[in-house]
């Protein structure tokens, strides 16, 4: 899927809503930091949490576990900061799914046994539907 | 104190562009200063090994200044999604000796700039 450099926040945020959906967190990662390189907002922070969680889910999905995990609790310590529904995302699911992803991987790391993760098993940014 | 990458990067390369001094390499690629190329195992002039990187970009320590003599802060670590350009803690150098390197690096590779 090509990304979509011209078009407008919004749409780029999505795009990278679906990429992160779709499994595709190199790609999801790239969408937003497109974002928050020229946000100045508020919500700066929030762009980079979701960065984060996209970069942990791909250095887990790869076996790098340990820098999975430490992206993982920088990315929550930010999306904590934000409502529990937030840029039209149920943020208060993601952060509960994205906890069970990763408890399995910190405790997989601390015995030094490497984790496997099934595509199955990521969390998901679910959109609010108002 | 130079600047290390962790293995958190992700290479998306968003820092190898902002560093005034070309101090930082994408994974795999060798390094130079003042005309003369380094592969992976060469020590830097300082005697600096393990800095290399296969897999991730990297940072020389003899040509990181931590942007001493041209920003306020770290341009990498501005830059940086993921937080992933850390004070290298085996490289601990005081201001004066960061100034002390930009004064040597202009005196040896004065064309290293970006």
């Amino acid at each position: 899927m090509s990304e979509p450099h011209n078009s407008t926040f919004d749409e780029i945020f999505s795009h990278g809503v679906d990429l992160f959906n779709a499994k595709e967190f190199f790609e999801c990662h790239d969408a937003f930091e497109e974002l928050w390189q020229e946000d100045r907002s508020d919500g700066r922070l929030f762009l980079q949490g979701l960065i984060q969680a996209a970069v942990a889910c791909h250095h887990l999905s790869n076996g790098n576990t340990s820098g999975a995990i430490s992206q993982y609790m920088k990315s929550l310590d930010k999306l904590k900061k934000y409502p529990d529904d937030h840029m039209g995302l149920d943020m208060l699911n993601f952060r509960k799914e994205i906890e069970r992803c990763f408890d399995g991987a910190c405790l997989m790391n601390a015995k030094g046994v490497t984790y496997e993760v099934a595509n199955s098993f990521f969390p998901e940014l679910l959109r609010i539907h108002s | 104190m130079a600047i290390l990458i962790t293995t958190e990067c992700i290479n998306c390369g968003a820092c190898e562009p902002e560093c005034p001094n070309t101090a930082i390499y994408e994974g795999g690629a060798n390094w130079s200063l003042a005309g003369q190329t380094y592969g992976p195992t060469d020590p830097s002039p300082s005697g600096a090994v393990g800095f290399h990187s296969n897999d991730y970009f990297y940072i020389v320590p003899d040509k990181c200044t931590e942007c001493v003599g041209f920003h306020d802060e770290p341009q990498c670590a501005a830059v940086c999604p993921v937080d992933c350009c850390l004070p290298d803690p085996n490289w601990v150098e005081p201001k004066e000796q960061l100034e002390a390197k930009v004064a040597w690096l202009e005196e040896v590779d004065p064309n290293r700039k970006r």
